[in-house]
């Protein structure tokens, strides 16, 4: 990997292991929210991601405790004690998702020359591949990530990066496919080789497909007024624990970006847990179970199975779903 | 089953509804002031009872975005109970004139066309309320509905054959409403056995209580007719109206609960 992201206007420094560690330490003070990218001079990489100041996954990985960053730990994967040159990017939660996405995934599938005219063809071509995708286009000046789902639906989560602009979600593909600059590159990465940060959009996406239906079916029988009910919730409770997810009418924006598995699964159990502790209230225990089974039956392959590996939903509604099936 | 998040004053709404209860019981029965003014006092609470169901509903309607499936739900249960609120304006008015508020009717009347045309707008509230439950998949087609009203049509038919032997509109129209209610009533039945134990009961456990008293009221008008005495014929009569404005509080109560519910929210503590 050379450089990552380079439309975004990073900090640079050229630091040893132990200025590393400053700057490390001065961007978990500012809660920053990106990736700092150490690269020495014979190309070795170091990365660190970081969510709200929390230093949450290094690559590669080590298994260092990330409560306590020593350089000592590091040293070796660059190069010893030699300055390296350091990179601060700071960038929206979704955009560092995504590009935590490439950072871990390796080889790309497919690689090809960019007309910007034929984007929407090949994006076209690329999502009837098997298994999900994650796709980077590049340009002079920008570059852009899309996620294609797999069994060819459509784009999921877009990026888009300029110079002088970050824009992430859906709206971003219309500045994609207008773009000034008539030739590229685009690669294709395979989201089947089940790294860490795949995983995480996976679960991540999920919940949020979950939470959503789940939302979107409670609506139905309260209308607008107690569905914002719940965001009011879950805002008081992303406020006291320091999640990063909001509810606004029935759309979950959950940026949750945390160490492992467990932990995010963690979360989004606790987010489901006040949907449905409302829900209960409101519709009655026995109405909800089976909403609950119902709405998680409907849930697409593969994404119904990682709720119940992960227990998002507590036993008795995910065995009454196994019942439906 | 939980209250909105804000103060819980169902105990005073319930000493209230009671209070009206007892007004009209002892005016009633001890007919304190003319005849005219007592008619009037008994005919306005009735109104009044009437209203208040009427009034919550709209409320519970307003309180819904365009968007909000419930929405359709509520505007029709609002039409309709706003047209027996205009039948019960009317009836009072009748009564009025001809010095018997609570009476029954010897010929049609408008407010009987009224009341009839609610469980019009009932029967698409409640079939709304039924796809909402149901989802698509499984909710029955609107065929229900026809299906429902043909056999209460069926019923009321029948039983008016049985009984009186020969067929008459305003007689029909009795049964017709008695067996409404008892249809209301199994519907209702139905949404509160869905809904149990959640707030969202309420309104359901007032048209139960609705469909209930309508029900006792319409099997003691008809045992009026066949009781001996004077006196039990008295005790009968102030019975099923003490009833009837009984199951009009009880449906008030119940959308008012539903009312603070979507108000306030819900109290998730």
């Amino acid at each position: 990997m050379q450089m990552l992201l380079r439309q975004v206007n990073a900090e640079e420094y050229t630091a040893n292991p132990v200025e590393l560690q400053v700057i490390v330490q001065k961007c978990q003070q500012n809660g920053t929210t990106g990736i700092i990218q150490a690269t020495s001079s014979t190309g070795r990489q170091l990365l660190f991601q970081l969510s709200r100041g929390q230093v949450n996954r290094l690559h590669p990985p080590m298994g260092s405790n990330l409560n306590t960053l020593d350089p000592a730990d590091w040293a070796g994967a660059l190069d010893g004690g030699l300055p390296a040159s350091v990179r601060v990017l700071a960038l929206p939660p979704l955009v560092l998702r995504l590009a935590w996405m490439l950072v871990e995934n390796g080889a790309p599938s497919e690689t090809q020359a960019l007309q910007t005219p034929a984007i929407a063809a090949l994006v076209e071509t690329w999502r009837r591949r098997p298994g999900p995708s994650l796709v980077q286009l590049a340009w002079e000046n920008a570059e852009a990530m899309l996620v294609l789902p797999e069994g060819g639906q459509p784009v999921r989560d877009v990026a888009f990066i300029s110079s002088d602009n970050i824009e992430s979600g859906l709206a971003a593909y219309g500045q994609i496919l207008s773009w000034a600059e008539k030739e590229g590159s685009a690669t294709r990465f395979s989201g089947e080789n089940g790294t860490p940060a795949w995983a995480d959009y996976s679960l991540h996406y999920a919940f949020t497909l979950l939470a959503e239906r789940l939302l979107e079916r409670y609506e139905q029988f309260t209308g607008r007024i107690l569905v914002n009910a719940i965001g009011r919730d879950i805002a008081i409770s992303a406020e006291r624990e320091g999640w990063d997810i909001s509810i606004r009418t029935t759309v979950v924006d959950a940026q949750v970006l945390s160490r492992t598995l467990e932990e995010a699964a963690g979360i989004y159990r606790e987010v489901l847990a006040t949907i449905r502790h409302h829900m209960t209230v409101v519709l009655g225990g026995k109405l909800v179970e089976t909403i609950f089974s119902e709405t998680l039956e409907d849930i697409e392959s593969p994404y119904g199975e990682l709720v119940q590996a992960h227990k998002l939903l507590p036993e008795d509604l995910a065995a009454s779903g196994q019942r439906l099936e | 089953m939980s209250t909105s998040r804000h103060g819980d004053n169902s105990p005073q709404a319930i000493l209230a509804g009671c209070f009206i209860t007892l007004i009209y019981a002892l005016v009633y029965l001890l007919e304190p002031l003319s005849d005219l003014a007592n008619e009037l006092i008994l005919g306005c609470l009735t109104l009044g009872a009437s209203a208040l169901v009427s009034i919550c509903a709209t409320l519970i309607f307003r309180l819904f975005l365009p968007s909000d499936a419930p929405r359709a739900v509520w505007r029709n249960f609002a039409i309709g109970f706003w047209l027996w609120t205009v039948a019960e304006f009317l009836w009072l008015l009748r009564g009025l004139s001809i010095g018997n508020v609570g009476g029954t009717a010897s010929s049609l009347t408008l407010s009987h066309l009224f009341w009839f045309a609610a469980y019009i707008f009932f029967s698409i509230a409640l079939y709304r309320q039924h796809r909402i439950i149901a989802t698509p998949r499984r909710a029955h087609g609107v065929w229900v509905v026809f299906a429902i009203w043909g056999g209460v049509i069926a019923a009321a038919l029948f039983t008016m054959r049985a009984m009186d032997g020969s067929f008459d509109f305003l007689s029909f129209l009795q049964y017709f409403f008695g067996f409404a209610d008892l249809a209301v009533g199994i519907v209702g039945l139905s949404m509160l056995i869905a809904f149990r134990g959640g707030a969202l009961a309420w309104p359901w456990w007032g048209f139960l209580g609705l469909a209930v008293s309508n029900i006792v009221y319409e099997a003691l008008d008809a045992s009026m007719m066949a009781a001996a005495s004077t006196t039990a014929i008295f005790v009968i009569e102030m019975f099923s109206e003490l009833i009837y404005v009984a199951a009009y509080l009880v449906l008030a109560f119940g959308f008012y609960k539903h009312y603070q519910l979507l108000r306030y929210g819900p109290a998730v503590g």
